[in-house]
């Protein structure tokens, strides 16, 4: 073979090489530009509305460590509506249901000494109750 | 203390005031007058000076009492250490509270029901459980009267066991507890009606079931043989069929 049919042969194929190459690389940022990420408005953590509207249970009346000069004391406080209230001590339990959203309990009695009073309250239909815990103290000697 | 000073200046000023008063009272008019009475403007009846003077004299008391009892503190614990007329007591969530005795004004008593008994300074021990009150200065309580009683725990929960063989409940507290309740024979154990709240007292254990909500009582004697086991003093069933009511 002629000494020019060579380099002829030669330059062909490597002319034909850096064609297909550049035409792959034009090939691959086509396909790049036209990817688009697809995106959807599913949400695939379902909104859950909170009940907020339970009353917590709270006792303004009395104070938890107070002293008392008479028998009794009246017992004062909120929690929701419906609810189931136990007042217990070592003397006496009373058990009512709360009026719209507030409770009182009239004249419980008192022991002579510490007396230890536990508030509970179970909403309508659960088991699970709201406590809280008193110490009043009944002493006829100050 | 301070309080009664304050009172006791406060009364003296409103006094040293009326007294004075009466001191600037102007004369009453000589014979040489014409008979026609002309009475003194600023003089007043003396039955309503002495209304006015007993007013003021009630309202100090009663300012005076209103402030002593509010300085007054109550606290209870077990007697964790006495020494001279120091007491110290610690209470079931372990706050500790420093007492001082006055050997002359504290006065000592043991409660028995609704009565009280009178004690000596020198029979409070270690391990009481004692009541104090009285005013607290400086983070000490100067005790003026000091009780002995028994403690007792007011607790909740839901039963976890019913045996009636060996009549005991065992019971989860409210507080993640698990307490065994021994329920003597002549204690009677009330149960609440679903319907109508009212309270019952049940003969045996059959009507009380797991997963029911109870409420109880009981004192700690020192002389339990397990722990977080304890004799019942009163118990109170609420049955769980209450709570699936709609």
């Amino acid at each position: 073979m002629k000494k020019e049919t060579l380099i002829a042969i030669i330059l062909g194929v490597a002319a034909g090489l850096g064609v297909a190459v550049v035409m792959l690389e034009k090939a691959k940022e086509h396909q790049m530009t036209n990817t688009q990420a697809i995106t959807t408005t599913l949400q695939l953590t379902p909104k859950v509305s909170v009940n907020n509207s339970l009353q917590q249970l709270e006792i303004s009346q009395p104070e938890n460590g107070s002293i008392s000069s008479t028998k009794s004391v009246d017992i004062k406080g909120k929690s929701s509506a419906g609810a189931l209230i136990i007042v217990q001590s070592p003397i006496k339990t009373i058990i009512q249901k709360v009026e719209k959203d507030a409770f009182e309990i009239k004249a419980f009695p008192l022991a002579l000494g510490e007396n230890t009073v536990r508030v509970s309250v179970y909403p309508k239909g659960s088991q699970t109750g709201q406590e809280k815990e008193l110490k009043v103290y009944y002493l006829d000697e100050q | 203390m301070k309080t009664n000073f304050i009172a006791v200046l406060i009364l003296t000023v409103l006094l040293a005031q009326t007294s004075v008063a009466v001191n600037a009272q102007t004369t009453s008019p000589s014979a040489s007058v014409s008979p026609s009475k002309t009475a003194s403007p600023s003089a007043k009846p003396a039955s309503e000076e002495d209304k006015q003077i007993e007013s003021v004299k009630n309202s100090v008391a009663n300012k005076v009492e209103e402030l002593r009892k509010k300085g007054q503190k109550a606290a209870a614990g077990n007697i964790t250490a006495i020494k001279d007329n120091k007491v110290t007591i610690k209470n079931s969530l372990d706050v500790i509270t420093e007492v001082k005795l006055d050997p002359q004004l504290t006065k000592v008593y043991q409660i028995s029901g609704a009565s009280k008994k009178d004690l000596k300074q020198t029979d409070l021990k270690k391990n009481m459980y004692i009541i104090v009150s009285g005013p607290l200065l400086d983070n000490v309580i100067s005790a003026n009267v000091v009780y002995v009683d028994e403690q007792y725990f007011v607790k909740s929960g839901k039963v976890v066991e019913v045996n009636a063989t060996e009549a005991f409940l065992k019971i989860s507290t409210s507080e993640r507890d698990t307490i065994t309740l021994d329920i003597e024979s002549r204690l009677k154990v009330q149960i609440m009606d679903s319907k109508t709240t009212e309270l019952s007292t049940i003969t045996s254990y059959t009507k009380v079931k797991e997963g029911d909500t109870v409420h109880f009582i009981y004192t700690k004697s020192g002389d339990e043989k397990q722990v977080n086991r304890y004799s019942a003093l009163k118990v109170i069933v609420i049955p769980q069929e209450y709570f699936l009511q709609k």
